[in-house]
């Protein structure tokens, strides 16, 4: 019994010390996991360290729908896929990071093409501000500068 | 060095020593640090990853994302890998040429055929302003257009083709046979963007008026 639970189950460990208890085929869509089981160094707990347990939760979410419903219709999981991407954007950045640390291809693929969403039909000064932090008063103060800089010669 | 710099905000003609060069250097050197600091602050993430992000933009929105950052406009306009990935993730589009009798025109209009059909005409085209001349002979055929590139291949004797990059707003003439693998690889893209269905398109009085470049199968969908 305990050696069956052992060959398709796998417990995953998070920065914070919690663990998850997965199966291989779902654990192994994360293709840096997968590496690790092919190369038998892993023992049947596997730490993933940079990734908190919120995050690693809503991943393994992520990958078991992903696997459940490779046999149902593409769009089911379509509008899956725009629904559990559809968050905060402190979360999407953790979940892009986890993402990419862990190598999910689907993860990324659809967390990228949220952004893009996001970034879609956006002014510059909006998406400075939303994405890279910039506050009102420091465009406002240098935005002289940068309407020099945003039409100089592009060539 | 301090009386100097006063007498610098004074307008006062001097002479500029080493070091105050050295200083104005660092100073510039420091800016230069805050800007990448703050690019990097709330994306942290890895170059790749906002490569993968802004290849999925439209093309209209990439205009706007050049001016947002030191970062984005280098990969944007100056990366070559990225014009590959955008051209085969981007919709298939249309570029239409006015037609003027007085003066060649330079202007081009590219039209999304993805959300042309959706959406006002003013939202699904806009206008491309090349910087160099960019001359169509009436034999030159369209082969590929979509948002990163235009490609012109032309049937004469000499092989000539032409690209235009709507990017960096860039034209250029290659013969075919030095470009061979590079024609291919549009070419490819184009069949492959083609292989989704497409919505009719109504036509407006700009595409009327205007001389469609796209010579072959797309330009059934139009008539």
């Amino acid at each position: 019994m305990s050696s069956s639970l052992e060959k398709n189950m796998l417990i995953l460990r998070s920065s914070d010390g919690e663990e998850f208890i997965v199966p291989e085929v779902v654990a192994v869509m994360s293709k840096a996991i997968k590496n690790m089981v092919e190369d038998e160094c892993a023992s049947n707990t596997i730490p993933v360290p940079n990734v908190d347990a919120n995050i690693l939760a809503m991943v393994i979410e992520f990958c078991k729908k992903h696997d459940e419903s490779e046999a149902e219709a593409a769009s089911d999981l379509k509008t899956f896929d725009s629904e559990f991407v559809n968050r905060g954007q402190e979360a999407l950045y953790d979940l892009i990071t986890a993402a990419n640390f862990r190598d999910v291809k689907e993860l990324l693929d659809a967390l990228c093409q949220n952004v893009a969403e996001m970034i879609k039909g956006k002014s510059v000064h909006h998406i400075r501000i939303q994405f890279l932090g910039y506050q009102l008063f420091e465009i406002l103060t240098s935005n002289f500068i940068w309407n020099i800089w945003c039409d100089r010669d592009f060539d | 060095m301090s009386i100097t710099t006063s007498k610098k905000r004074r307008g006062e003609t001097q002479i500029i020593n080493d070091d105050e060069v050295d200083q104005t250097h660092q100073e510039e050197e420091e800016e230069e640090e805050e800007e990448e600091e703050d690019c990097q602050m709330i994306p942290e993430l890895p170059t790749h990853i906002v490569f993968d992000i802004l290849s999925r933009l439209l093309i209209k929105t990439l205009f706007n994302c050049r001016s947002v950052c030191k970062l984005w406009l280098s990969l944007i306009s100056s990366d070559p890998q990225f014009a590959k990935l955008h051209l085969s993730r981007s919709h298939p589009s249309l570029l239409f040429k006015p037609i003027n009798r007085i003066r060649e025109p330079k202007k081009l209009h590219l039209v999304d055929l993805q959300i042309a059909p959706y959406t006002h005409p003013r939202n699904a085209s806009m206008k491309l302003a090349p910087k160099s001349t960019f001359q169509t002979t009436p034999e030159s055929q369209l082969t590929c257009s979509t948002h990163a590139m235009a490609c012109f291949a032309c049937a004469s004797p000499a092989q000539m083709t032409q690209f235009m990059d709507a990017i960096r707003f860039w034209a250029c003439k290659l013969m075919e046979t030095t470009t061979r693998w590079r024609y291919t690889r549009l070419e490819k893209g184009y069949g492959e963007a083609l292989e989704k269905p497409l919505a009719p398109l109504s036509m407006t009085p700009l595409m009327r008026s205007s001389m469609v470049l796209f010579i072959g199968f797309l330009s059934t969908l139009i008539i």
